[in-house]
């Protein structure tokens, strides 16, 4: 897959994107690249977020994996200069896991290449 | 009433192909098998650049059967792929259906196709990645069919020059149209359409550096309003019955309200995000856009239903009633102010494709909108120039050009935001 490490570096900068205007502070960023598999890990303190923010937040980065859309529009992910979207991270992940848990939002997005 | 996910996946295939079927019977009604055949020929054998209305060309019948063919090879080559439907898929086969009554046939379009397959292969991807180039690469069909009929080649040079040259820009056109995503940051909805214009120019300026000259088009019909605005209402009606028999009535208005609070930026798959609720708001888009071309005094065509069929289209992937109608107004108040006729081909075609730059109504709100419309239609009028009318989705290029300009004014100028 063509441009894995700019697809990895937008992916990351949209989800801390969310957190920051979702009011979070005090961040936790993991990666770990494998040849054919990325796992994010962001672990960040988010103590106004609603139930209803947290249920929309899983239906988005639920979203099924649309590989024709990623090709077409990858480049606006990472361009967070409005109200964020996440829906295109959504379907350039595999798998998400969500827990939010004392204020600390944790969110595990893993993305297959190719 | 919910849906399997097989049956979802499933209808908006079926409701694509049932489309076909109503072209074919409108077809056989209105004109007769011999004059649809020999209409299909004028249309093959025709330049197809911008704006050759096949219906005046080829006449009504050949044009419905011309759409019918085309629609059912985009809605095979998807069901052949084992490609599932999603917002830009659905929105990707209205588009290509409806330049296909101007610009896109059953020849020129091959070419342009084979072209992305091939890109698919050069890069070791799966063609599923290229699903939606493959169906949206039309917008460069011209370049096929005015190299090919133009006259400036010998027969059968011209041919053999216009398909090469279509498998070159279908080559290059999924690498262009990824890049020209972020000049315009997703507020035009029409990000093929800007990549073609890119393509074309380039396409063009080597064509007249070598002495071939394309000349721009003005094929407009007027005389099927009628027939064609029946069929545009028939295609809404039964896209909003089909909304309402698949979608549950308690959360029926919930779900319209929060789809029209969104910016319908890129990417908002409606498909997803409101499953069988976006058919009733592509149906109410096609009732309103062809509503308000009649009220404004202007013709129900080949290019005009081009429009219309585009609108609906992107009613599952970024436009509702909320982020369209600013546009078309401003779109409107321009056509009064410009120096063409109100109701002129250009015109017409700039109010119904000033709805690409939807999302900056829906993320700035309608003032930006109108400014937005008017300011499409004064580009959209003057770009075609650049590239000789090779690239059909013009709108596009102007659109992603107007949101290059305006959005990063408002992005610096607005107040209600600090940060």
């Amino acid at each position: 897959m063509k441009f894995k490490i700019e697809k990895n570096v937008r992916i990351i900068s949209d989800l801390i994107a969310y957190c920051y205007r979702m009011g979070g502070g005090d961040y936790h960023i993991e990666m770990k690249l494998n040849k054919n598999v990325s796992v994010f890990y962001i672990s960040v303190a988010v103590p106004k977020l609603t139930q209803e923010d947290l249920k929309s937040l899983e239906e988005t980065l639920r979203a099924p994996r649309q590989h024709e859309m990623e090709q077409n529009y990858w480049a606006i992910s990472g361009d967070s200069d409005g109200d964020l979207e996440l829906s295109l991270v959504g379907m350039m992940i595999d798998d998400a896991k969500i827990d939010f848990t004392d204020g600390v939002l944790t969110i595990m997005a893993r993305r297959e290449e190719g | 009433m919910t849906l399997s996910i097989k049956k979802r996946y499933l209808i908006p295939y079926l409701f694509m192909l049932s489309v076909y079927l109503l072209f074919l019977v409108f077809a056989l009604v209105l004109d007769t098998p011999g004059n649809i055949w020999e209409g299909l020929w004028r249309i093959v054998l025709s330049r197809s650049i911008l704006i050759s209305d096949y219906i005046e060309i080829g006449g009504i019948g050949a044009t419905l059967v011309n759409a019918a063919i085309v629609g059912t090879f985009s809605v095979a080559m998807m069901l052949i792929n084992g490609i599932r439907p999603n917002g830009a898929i659905i929105m990707a086969l209205w588009l290509s259906t409806g330049f296909a009554f101007f610009g896109k046939n059953v020849l020129n379009m091959f070419p342009i196709t084979a072209g992305v397959w091939l890109v698919s292969k050069y890069q070791k991807e799966p063609f599923i990645n290229y699903a939606l180039n493959a169906l949206l690469c039309a917008t460069l069909s011209p370049v096929v069919s005015e190299l090919s009929f133009m006259g400036a080649l010998r027969f059968p040079l011209g041919i053999i020059w216009g398909v090469l040259l279509g498998m070159f820009t279908g080559f290059i056109f999924p690498t262009i149209a990824a890049s020209t995503v972020s000049a315009h940051s997703g507020y035009c909805l029409y990000n093929m359409g800007f990549a073609g214009g890119l393509i074309a120019t380039f396409v063009i300026s080597v064509m007249k550096s070598l002495g071939i000259e394309p000349q721009s088009a003005s094929i407009w019909n007027r005389e099927h309003t009628l027939e064609l605005s029946v069929l545009m209402y028939l295609v809404s009606l039964a896209l909003i019955a089909l909304g309402l028999s698949c979608t549950e009535r308690e959360t029926l208005i919930r779900t319209l309200r929060s789809m029209l609070k969104q910016p319908g930026r890129l990417v908002s798959d409606f498909f997803f995000q409101y499953k069988e609720a976006i058919y009733i708001n592509m149906g109410v888009l096609g009732i309103l856009s062809t509503t308000i071309i009649l009220l404004f005094g202007g013709t129900i065509n080949g290019p005009t239903i081009g429009g219309i069929f585009t609108i609906i289209g992107f009613g599952s992937f970024g436009k509702h009633p909320r982020n369209v109608l600013p546009l078309m107004a401003g779109a409107i108040l321009c056509t009064y102010f410009n120096r063409w006729d109100p109701t002129s081909p250009a015109n017409t075609l700039a109010i119904l494709f000033s709805t690409g730059l939807a999302p900056i109504a829906g993320q700035f709100g309608w003032v930006w909108g109108v400014v937005a419309g008017f300011l499409h239609v004064n580009m959209a009028t003057h770009v075609v120039a650049i590239n000789s009318g090779l690239n059909l989705y013009n709108n596009g290029f102007a659109g992603g050009l107007a949101a290059m300009l305006l959005v990063p004014l408002i992005l610096a100028f607005r107040r209600d935001r600090d940060e």
